[in-house]
């Protein structure tokens, strides 16, 4: 195959790996953030 | 040799002398910070300390990297000489002078303000000079990109820039619009005072100016690492960049988001309504969305050349990389490193929630996290990247240059993570000593030696890298640099003006900040409020 | 190219939209956490001369401390300065709503209250206000979290929460740690 072909081939693939990589990443980011707000910063109190 | 690379050279070993120097400082503060007894303490050496490493990495380390590497970048991308070489050299000496002035105030005690001024404290008139002619300097370096990528557009009508300089350009003339507010704090306000010319300053609106520059500062140190994601990543694994185009946009969304929203480091001051606090809290939210296109984008471009390269399934293109490779590394670290460090920020810029870690060690983690864990680590491979080139040599080791990365990562991530715990205990910042005969504090004390630990790693790590730039003198010659700039899978033939030049974009930044900053700036003015009297610290008692 | 380049913005283009979707979800907790908790930046646009005010009004050393006022509400007022806390202890009830005020004569600090959301600057020319309900009862540390000159390191104070069955204001409705 030509490099051409290669590229042409792997791009029927593209980019549902990075699409899975970004939104586990992504996902995880807002887990974690939601944790933080729920056991930690919304039990700490009012403030204002 | 042409005069761009020997530019080049000249400011990276500036910005790495003064990142080599900092480190060291930076280790002997936190080995102060933990129980265990330091030497040479006092308040004085501590603050003069802290106030040298923050001017060092946040000032020197990055305004000559990007210099440096733009210089770079002009030439090579543009491929042809770059314009008005005796103008470079001018704002390097200009903004090296001014290094070696703010430096000297600094180590004789006469600066301990810390990088960030707090003005009503009034340093030396001599270390706000000095950071001028550093800003002046790099005031040189904007002329310069904009001309050359003019002087290209004239000579190729039509055509697109590439995706290096346009990113490179965005860089410049975002840097224009940031350092105005520094700008005018120091012009009409903090040097003034420094002069025995006014006894009294306006602090809230000194604290608004500053906060104007110091979200936009921190994406002109980090953009010469997402040129490298963009424009040389994808060609060091192995593959094509996935979108020539999102890459344009990503760089303009920096230029426009990154100003209007600083009031999210007044979060917890009281001169500044909720309702500006909270409208450039939601603009900083979407500050977030460059970013997340730009993970999407480079994990794309890295999945092309993961499956080129025979990678399989929905992840088995990532162990298909060459991870042997220090700029494919790098980049692999610094994304992990920014998904700790972005976590940390989105905790920072939640509105009230901002109170919760205000001022402690969990802030001191996060910039931590994406100043060394995202753009000194792409500074370290873009010096490897580049290096052969401007040395005309092969690197002897890339185990070496594997080894410092990783140090770099572990060191980074030993150090901070404990201070992420330590900052949501109530751990707060910028102390040189802690009382550890208190209870509270006492339970500490273990996570500091911890995080003491990472940082004497950062320090071996920071150390190699020097060395191993050193021993390129022992490489062999080599005269053919690899090609390091990638293609897009489809190379942009056309695009729009919007997307080739900065006019719009730069009306568009004009709005924002007025809606954004007009009124918070505008009503010291208006209520006009009690000035607060200068405090000298550089007048021995 | 079988794949168009316009296959790929489209991608790129949803991704921002997940992007901004996720954000938006942040976005809609912090104003629920701003309306129904009432956690909120504690802005208050309030000027003060720091030159006079040790001279007259609230920050004067006879107002400074815990007072109760007539209709039972608790205001703690204090003055930040290089490089204490005026008073540097300071006595609260738990589980009741109270108001700390903040003023400095001098340059910018800051306070935290370990454990708590209590997180405010100090500015010279400000009053600093944070209204807050303590839960539980015990010595916290209040700390000055700003960089306000070679002493930083030492200022700090002791914020004694008590239950409200040991918050016994005197006659002027003053409540300090000596008096117990």
């Amino acid at each position: 195959m030509t490099p051409e072909e290669e590229l042409e081939r792997v791009m029927r693939d593209v980019p549902r790996g990075a699409l899975a990589l970004a939104a586990l990443s992504v996902g995880l980011l807002l887990v974690g953030w939601f944790l933080v707000y729920l056991l930690v910063f919304l039990p700490r109190g009012m403030v204002s | 040799m042409t005069h761009a690379r020997r530019l080049a050279l000249a400011h990276f070993w500036i910005g790495f002398i003064a990142f080599a120097i900092a480190l060291v400082l930076g280790v002997w503060q936190m080995w102060v910070r933990s129980p265990l007894p330091a030497p040479f303490l006092t308040a004085s050496t501590y603050f003069s300390s802290v106030t040298a490493h923050g001017t060092a990495m946040a000032y020197v380390l990055t305004t000559f990297t990007v210099m440096g590497f733009g210089y770079y970048v002009a030439e090579t991308a543009l491929a042809r000489a770059l314009p008005a070489p005796r103008w470079a050299w001018t704002g390097f000496w200009l903004a090296l002078a001014g290094t070696l002035m703010a430096v000297v105030t600094i180590f004789s005690g006469r600066a301990a303000v810390l990088f960030t001024f707090y003005p009503p404290l009034i340093a030396s008139v001599f270390y706000y000079i000095g950071l001028v002619l550093v800003v002046a300097g790099s005031w040189i370096w904007c002329v310069l990109m904009i001309v050359a990528m003019g002087q290209w557009k004239g000579a190729n009508p039509g055509r697109p820039v590439p995706l290096a300089m346009f990113a490179t350009v965005a860089n410049a003339v975002m840097w224009l619009w940031t350092t105005v507010g520094v700008t005018l704090e120091l012009l009409f306000q903090v040097i003034p005072a420094a002069l025995g010319l006014k006894a009294q300053i306006d602090v809230g609106l000194s604290r608004t100016l500053f906060s104007w520059t110091l979200h936009a500062v921190v994406y002109f140190w980090l953009i010469p690492s997402y040129i490298a994601f963009y424009t040389m990543v994808p060609q060091a694994a192995g593959g094509r960049l996935y979108s020539d185009t999102m890459g344009r946009l990503t760089f303009v969304l920096f230029l426009i988001y990154s100003l209007p929203v600083g009031l999210h480091h007044l979060l917890m001051d009281p001169h500044q309504s909720n309702a500006f606090k909270f409208l450039q809290v939601a603009l900083t939210a979407l500050v977030s969305v460059p970013t997340l296109l730009t993970v999407f984008t480079i994990g794309a471009s890295l999945e092309i050349a993961g499956r080129l390269r025979g990678g399989r399934g929905l992840f088995g293109w990532i162990g298909a990389l060459p991870w042997e490779r220090p700029l494919v590394l790098a980049t692999g670290l610094a994304f992990l490193m920014l998904a700790f460090g972005g976590f940390g920020g989105l905790v920072n810029m939640s509105y009230g929630m901002n109170a919760m870690v205000h001022n402690t060690s969990w802030v001191t983690a996060h910039f931590h996290l994406i100043f060394g864990g995202t753009v000194v680590i792409m500074y370290f491979a873009i010096a490897y990247t580049l290096w052969p080139s401007l040395t005309g040599r092969a690197a002897p080791s890339l185990a070496a240059q594997r080894l410092q990365l990783w140090l770099w990562f572990i060191g980074m991530l030993v150090m901070t993570l404990p201070w992420h715990y330590l900052g949501l205990l109530g751990q707060w910042r910028r102390v040189a000593t802690f009382n550890y005969a208190d209870p509270i504090i006492a339970a500490w004390g273990p996570w500091v030696i911890v995080s003491l630990v990472g940082g004497l790693i950062l320090l071996v790590s920071g150390l190699l890298f020097v060395r191993n730039l050193l021993q390129f003198a022992i490489g062999r010659a080599s005269h053919v640099p690899a090609e390091v700039y990638a293609t897009a899978v489809h190379p942009p033939l056309r695009v729009p003006a919007a997307l080739n030049g900065f006019r719009l974009w730069n009306v568009l930044v004009l709005v924002l900040m007025l809606l954004a900053y007009g009124y918070p700036l505008a009503q010291f003015f208006i209520i006009d409020p009690p000035g607060a009297l200068v405090h000298r610290v550089d007048q021995r008692r | 190219m079988a794949i168009g380049e316009e296959a790929i913005v489209r991608s790129e283009l949803r991704w921002a939209a997940v992007s901004i979707g996720v954000v938006s979800l942040i976005m809609l907790a912090l104003i629920y956490a701003g309306i129904v908790h009432h956690i909120n930046p504690p802005s208050n646009i309030e000027p003060i001369d720091p030159k006079t005010l040790h001279l007259s009004g609230e920050f004067t050393e006879a107002n400074l401390g815990t007072r109760v006022s007539a209709e039972g509400q608790v205001t703690s007022r204090i003055v930040a300065t290089q490089f204490t806390f005026q008073p540097r202890c300071i006595v609260l009830p738990a589980n009741q709503r109270v108001t700390l005020r903040f003023a400095t004569p001098d340059v910018i600090h800051g306070i935290l209250v370990t454990g708590t959301n209590v997180n405010t600057m100090i500015v010279p020319g400000y009053v600093s206000q944070v209204h807050t309900v303590f839960t539980r009862t015990g010595e916290l540390l209040m700390p000055c979290h700003e960089y306000c000159g070679l002493g930083h390191s030492e200022m700090f104070a002791t914020l004694r929460v008590v239950p409200a069955s040991e918050f016994k204001p005197d006659a002027q409705g003053r409540v300090s740690c000596d008096a117990r």
